[in-house]
């Protein structure tokens, strides 16, 4: 059965920022993914540049989506542009950091 | 255990944990010794027992804290490794030999025997503390505010560091006679050149980070950075030359340059998503308080020429604006260091705790207000003269210490149990 960008996105929701508290997907970090086969490709974005969780967080979405039965590699790539912000957040995340 | 998880660029946390321990006893340390100052209060600002208490508190608290904090921020923040973890281990054990030697010295004034070994360890160290953010440098490609904060505090504290090791060799030669000049440029390049220009650039990533802010313009700190190094030149430079219209010229520069790195933070602050005022954002908001009325103490001093008002400065800025602002930051780091080495490896394997469960939120919000309760009546003391008030202001300012050696304690003890039972039922093939 193929692999659909959804049953990637489940994975992902699994990874928990631990200093805000929330998974990466709520936060408004994850950009896209692409399933091509047995690999994925997750474009995401850090809260700030310069965050000590960079290279973990990186991994740890890796790691998620490999664990997918299904899914033998997943590329994770970083991008800056465009910025984060809260707009990008869930309204749960949003509620609970005070900005709605 | 987080070897997997290792790269060039992640911080090497063990090492940071060091610095940060280290900066912790030597905050305890400063503590305990503080209320028998109380008789100096009224003193002369460079009697050798006030210099011996304030190395102390700076090199072991504030600059230790500030050392292993760069170790963990350089690599992230300018995506760049650090140049070698083996110097950074080498100048620790120095730094804090160093310190014991040289802190000892100055106290029981044996400036030919002790003092100068020590001051040569602390100024070796710092010369292998530069080298290595230099040689870190040589590959630098990204040249944003934060990555010149750095690099022009670490040319200020070559300087200030070199200042400080010919003072401890005149106390010996007596070869310059102008003994407050050299204090006086040793003061700036080290206190306001690498301190504040360091908290002033990694205060950019740091307040963002925790405050969640985004959006707001960079304008102020730029305008921050130009200004502060010119005042610290034409401090320089005048205190050199004994020209006072340049001396003056130069605490008028720096001055601007503090308020507009100050005006910055209020501009990340009202931007902030996490509207909570945590433990952290009261240390912040009191860190920034204290900075202000340090230096309406310090305008004070210059204009009536009174020496009470440069020790209310110190005082002030030491144990207001770096405390404040250094004790909120360790909650927000130490945690992550024992999360990174402790449950990093086993996210996904096992439901690990937030950072904030690593933290007895309630104990940081006391010592929060206990440690501001002391700082006001030990500055009151200072004020009015009143020593028996400043040994019980600084009792109160110690109480708070020992809230903030609980929770390190908390945090460096979490989860130990819970965890050696999973590897036991888990063992590490």
């Amino acid at each position: 059965m193929a692999i659909t960008e959804e049953t990637v996105y489940d994975a992902i929701k699994t990874v928990i920022d631990p200093e805000v508290g929330f998974d990466i997907y709520s936060l408004g970090l994850i950009y896209g993914v692409k399933v091509e086969g047995d690999h994925a490709h997750v474009t995401m974005t850090l809260s700030t540049r310069g965050c000590p969780l960079h290279e973990m967080m990186k991994q740890w979405t890796r790691e998620a989506v490999e664990r997918i039965d299904g899914i033998n590699s997943c590329e994770v790539e970083i991008v800056w542009e465009p910025a984060w912000n809260v707009t990008m957040a869930s309204d749960e995340v949003k509620k609970a950091l005070g900005a709605l | 255990m987080a070897k997997n998880l290792a790269t060039d660029m992640a911080p090497p946390f063990v090492l940071v944990a060091h610095y940060f321990l280290a900066g912790a006893i030597f905050y305890a340390f400063s503590a305990f010794l503080l209320p028998f100052y109380a008789n100096e209060i009224g003193g002369y600002f460079l009697s050798s027992s006030i210099a011996s208490l304030m190395h102390l508190y700076l090199l072991g608290f504030v600059m230790m804290v500030i050392f292993g904090a760069m170790y963990q921020l350089v690599p992230v923040v300018l995506e760049i490794p650090i140049f070698s973890k083996d110097f950074a281990y080498i100048q620790f054990y120095m730094f804090v030999g160093g310190i014991l030697l040289f802190t000892f010295g100055l106290w029981n004034e044996n400036y030919t025997q002790i003092l100068p070994y020590g001051a040569m360890l602390v100024y070796i160290s710092m010369l292998i503390f530069v080298a290595n953010i230099f040689l870190t440098y040589k590959n630098i490609t990204r040249w944003d505010i934060v990555a010149k904060y750095i690099l022009v505090s670490n040319i200020f504290l070559l300087i200030g560091a070199t200042i400080g090791f010919i003072i401890a060799l005149n106390l010996i030669y007596g070869f310059y006679p102008e003994l407050v000049n050299l204090v006086q440029m040793h003061i700036a390049t080290t206190i306001f050149g690498y301190i504040i220009m360091t908290i002033m650039g990694i205060g950019m990533i740091l307040l963002p980070m925790f405050s969640l802010s985004h959006g707001f313009k960079q304008t102020a700190i730029h305008m921050a950075f130009y200004t502060i190094i010119i005042g610290l030149l034409l401090f320089l430079v005048g205190t050199l030359l004994n020209l006072n219209l340049l001396k003056f010229g130069g605490v008028i520069f720096t001055t601007f340059a503090i308020f507009a790195a100050l005006y910055q933070m209020y501009l990340i602050f009202s931007t902030r998503i996490r509207k909570q005022n945590d433990f952290w954002a009261k240390n912040m908001m009191a860190s920034f308080a204290t900075l202000i009325i340090s230096f309406f103490m310090l305008a004070t001093g210059i204009i009536t020429k009174n020496d009470l008002f440069y020790i209310l400065f110190g005082f002030t800025l030491f144990f207001g604006f770096f405390t404040f602002f250094i004790v909120g930051h360790i909650y927000k780091i130490l945690p992550f260091l024992v999360w990174y080495q402790r449950y990093s490896p086993l996210v996904g394997k096992l439901k690990v705790p937030m950072l904030n469960d690593m933290i007895k939120e309630k104990v940081a919000d006391i010592q929060f207000w206990v440690t501001l309760a002391g700082l006001l009546l030990a500055i009151s003391a200072i004020i009015f003269k009143i020593p028996v008030i400043f040994q019980i202001g600084t009792v109160i300012m110690g109480i708070g210490t020992l809230m903030v050696m609980y929770n390190i304690y908390f945090t460096l003890v979490y989860g130990i149990e819970e965890l050696k039972n999973y590897y036991k039922q888990h063992p590490i093939s």
